[in-house]
């Protein structure tokens, strides 16, 4: 009784987590997210797979790379992008619901850009995203290239430039989405540095959808210097004389620095930051004329987590761009239509499944069968449940494994009831039959899901090599599904029949009503001699 | 009365009987039956779906794609400043020069092999283009329902050294697994080996069978394929199982009967229970198959194809080879296959306990 109690509360749970839509919950502080994650080929989408073009790139540069991958994507506003690196020396990246070539472009381009800005009295919070004046072409590909970049000397130059429609086009896209034909690569775009000096080619973002931040004069940014303006020898961790806090320190290349000096001697005790991609990775206020050498520290990076974002701001400012160049090696684009159609074929098929199995079921072994036909909808629910508890992916193929397990899951049940039947055929009482039925099945479950498991286990390493997640989803659904079957069976069948001999009375024995248990009374004689 | 039904006796008709399914097929897999997909040999595949009323004629879809491929190269050529990516790209073509071979599928659907488009360069895009323009006003192409898959050779040779490793690891660990639960039977690797011979032919089934459909309807075989095999695998094993359990069981139970009637006794009691497990199971991937959408829909072919095989292996093939090997029939195989049906007609010998 009491672990009919326990599955009662088990399967309460799990329909909650199933049955109340894609949501998230917070439970005892604790954030959980029950969303179905879908997998690229349920919503179309791009996955990439990544890799270094030079043999020997570190485990920290390849870090770094992701982080600013994700970091653009982020920008794109794609839905649950996922960017893990694999083995040594690639990234993959998923960006379900992108179709657009030019986005996916600008994602894994190869440089990044980096800007100091100046932020006047204002105190930017790190990941702000904020218009700069400095601006680049949006892609390495696209054959607008090359038109807008430039600082802006005043706020005077950047209103006048407003009214200019072309270089308003420019800036059309999102800062955080236009980082990467490299700054350096582009000659045309170099002459930013002088801010109270180089009067250029202004450029004012307008975007109205996916715009950064403006400053308080309602302007851009100003952008001091870029990324390719740092010296990256001369940027490391550097130790604060007091308490060991640690500080980041950099160093200005030499045709930068009377322009660094200026900007700095002008606006001491005001804000400067750092922005990549359009988005604050530090920001701080100016204490000193900073010419070619510089540092950032600060109180709060006495800490283990203060070390770890020192650190970030080093590797960013020394890597602003991509820090290893990278190859697509595997692509794949599935169109949206596919997805939906795809889906809605599963659940067809999930259904169709279900029921020929339980038809199945209950005619071949009646009452057991309808018991087996319960635990099994108990079990498709728990599975249900893990999946989105675990945020597990699911694709098309995962939905297969899911779908097969459901056949696999009555397949436990088969074996103990045939068991049971052989022990009811030789007169023993419900009770005892039920006991050794369970008793002698249990042997071959464990064996073969074992079997099934040692499968998965090959597989999902055999997925990981492929660059896609299909196969994985795969072995990971059928494992989870072994699982929750062997619980099901073992746990929530077993009981189930336990309260059923606790109704009809365990000490029975069939000497009639044989037919719900699905024996045949001219089958009795049976091959079983000679084991009793 | 169900005494009477000897599978045992039987037992090489069945072996033959499979024999009669994996020779035709290893004779296809022999005349290059099995086509590999660019999961394997690298390429890119393309996903083309037209208005199914309007659908074009594939020669039309492949020289679209192969002349504008040349313009992008050609163009290519003529670029004064090449980045190490589109010297790469070139560098390709010269050693082999554009291919696009395309296959109607299901309504509305060309699919599209070629050879690897580049993705670190315009190519892409230009070819995409090119579609559009050639065919979005005519016959209703949509860029956004565009698939492609584009698999370089770095990935492709992996995934092949993979799939072998795969394949073999599976085997020596379920192996491994079958040697241990067996531990307390007399012989324990001779049952792993038996439940072996059942898997190898539950793969030469399924492989045999996708090269005649390859032979024949250019059916592919890719990574999802192997996945496929490898499940098959695990399920042949698990099949097996269930008649060995028997096996073991009545082994402990009666250990002075002989083994010929022992593994038929096990045979009979488990016949009805193997069929039903497996029939659950095919019930469900019949359902995939049908409803499932044409994705997966080889995936599901070949562990039905699997499934099925598989319960038949471990019925009909691994239990008569363990009677086989245990009666020392091994030798008789290639003399004398005709009468070996007779000989085993007599009645059990005991079994001399070693």
């Amino acid at each position: 009784m009491l672990s009919l109690l326990g599955i009662g509360l088990i399967v309460a749970l799990s329909a909650w987590i199933c049955f109340g839509g894609d949501r998230t919950e917070s439970i005892l502080g604790t954030k959980l997210d029950f969303r179905v994650k879908q997998g690229l080929d349920l919503q179309g989408g791009y996955q990439i797979l990544l890799q270094a073009r030079s043999q020997n790139v570190t485990k920290e540069r390849m870090e770094v790379a992701r982080n600013i991958i994700e970091k653009r994507v982020n920008g794109l506003g794609t839905n649950e992008p996922n960017i893990t690196i694999q083995g040594d020396n690639r990234i993959s990246v998923e960006l379900p619901g992108v179709t657009d070539e030019d986005q996916v472009k600008k994602a894994i381009g190869s440089t990044g850009r980096l800007e100091f800005i100046d932020a006047g009295t204002e105190s930017l919070n790190t990941d702000d995203l904020v218009q700069t004046t400095y601006c680049i072409n949006g892609s390495l590909f696209d054959k607008k290239a090359g038109q807008c970049g430039a600082g802006v000397t005043s706020s005077a130059a950047a209103s006048s430039a407003a009214t200019n429609p072309n270089a308003q086009a420019n800036a059309a896209g999102t800062p955080g989405a236009t980082a990467t034909a490299g700054s350096a690569a582009t000659p045309a775009a170099t002459p930013v540095a002088g801010a109270a000096t180089t009067p250029g080619a202004s450029t004012v973002a307008t975007d109205t959808v996916k715009t950064g931040k403006l400053s308080s004069t309602g302007q851009p940014y100003q952008t001091v210097i870029t990324g390719d303006q740092l010296d990256p020898a001369k940027i490391d961790v550097g130790f604060s004389d007091v308490g060991g806090a640690q500080k980041v320190l950099f160093g200005v290349k030499s045709d930068a620095a009377g322009t660094f000096s200026t900007f700095t001697s002008s606006n001491l005790g005001k804000q400067m930051a750092i922005v990549l991609d359009g988005r604050v990775i530090s920001a701080a206020r100016i204490n000193g004329v900073i010419s070619n050498q510089g540092e950032i520290s600060s109180d709060r990076w006495g800490t283990p987590a203060g070390k770890a974002e020192v650190q970030s701001i080093v590797l960013q400012l020394k890597y602003g761009s991509l820090p290893v160049e990278l190859n697509v090696i595997n692509s794949r684009k599935i169109g949206a239509t596919l997805g939906s159609d795809s889906v809605n074929q599963s659940i067809t098929a999930g259904i169709v499944g279900l029921s020929i199995v339980a038809t199945f079921m209950i005619l071949y072994f009646r009452l057991p069968g309808v018991l087996a036909v319960v635990a099994l909808l108990v079990y498709s629910i728990i599975t249900f449940a893990v999946f989105k508890w675990f945020g597990v992916v699911l694709t098309l193929a995962g939905i297969a494994g899911f779908i097969l397990s459901i056949g696999m899951a009555v397949d436990a049940n088969v074996l103990i009831f045939a068991r049971m039947k052989e022990e009811m055929r030789l007169g023993r009482p419900i009770e005892r039959a039920v006991e050794e039925g369970f008793h002698n099945a249990w042997p071959s479950i464990r064996d073969s899901n074992i079997s099934t498991l040692i499968t998965c286990l090959i597989l999902f390493w055999f997925g990981d090599f492929t660059g896609t997640s299909t196969i994985k989803g795969f072995a990971l659904t059928l494992a989870i599904g072994v699982l929750c079957s062997m619980f099901s069976a073992i746990v929530v069948t077993h009981t189930f029949l336990r309260v059923m001999f606790l109704v009809m009375g365990g000490q029975t024995r069939l000497t009639s009503g044989g037919w719900w248990f699905g024996m045949n009374r001219t089958r009795r004689t049976t091959e079983e001699v000679g084991q009793a | 009365m169900k005494q009477s039904l000897n599978l045992v006796k039987y037992r090489w008709q069945f072996i033959f009987f499979s024999l009669l399914i994996i020779v035709p097929g290893l004779v296809f897999i022999i005349l290059g039956g099995l086509r590999p997909s660019i999961d394997f040999t690298g390429g890119s595949s393309w996903d083309i779906y037209f208005d199914a009323k309007r659908v074009p004629n594939s020669v039309d879809v492949e020289k679209t794609l192969k002349d504008s491929d040349a313009q992008f190269i050609n163009d290519l050529r003529g670029k004064a400043a090449k980045n190490q990516a589109e010297t790469d790209l070139l560098a390709l073509r010269d050693k082999q020069s554009f291919d696009a071979i395309a296959q109607p599928s299901t309504e509305g659907l060309i699919i599209v092999r070629t050879s690897l488009i580049s993705d670190n360069t315009n190519e892409k895009k230009f070819l995409t283009d090119a579609l559009e323009k050639r065919f979005k006003t005519s016959n209703g192409f949509d860029q956004t329902n565009l698939g492609l898959t584009s698999t370089s050779s770095t990935v492709s040779n992996e995934v092949t050294t993979r799939s072998i490793i795969a394949v073999v690891l599976a085997s020596v660990g379920i192996l491994c697994y079958l040697a241990y639960a067996f531990r307390k039977v007399k012989r324990p690797w001779r049952y792993g080996l038996c439940a072996i011979f059942a898997m190898i032919h539950d793969v030469l089934v399924v492989l045999g069978l996708f090269a005649i459909l390859g032979f024949f309807f250019k059916e592919e075989i890719d990574a999802l394929f192997v996945t496929a095999l490898l499940t098959v695998i695990g399920f042949s094993v698990h099949d097996t199982i269930v008649v060995f359990d028997r096996i073991r069981e009545n082994q402990l139970r009666n250990p002075g009967e002989p083994f010929e009637s022992l593994v038929n006794h096990s045979l009979v009691q488990t016949i009805v229970r193997s069929l039903n497990t497996s029939l659950t199971v095919i019930f469900t991937l019949s359902a995939l198959y049908l409803f499932g959408g044409t994705t997966i829909r080889n995936f599901v072919l070949a562990l039905l194809i699997g499934v099925v095989s598989g319960t038949y292996s471990s019925i009909f093939n691994a239990s008569m080879l363990l009677v086989i090997w245990e009666k020392g029939e091994w030798g008789r195989i290639l003399g004398r296959r005709a009468s070996g049906g007779n000989k085993v007609a007599q009645p059990p010998q005991p079994v001399t306990v070693r």
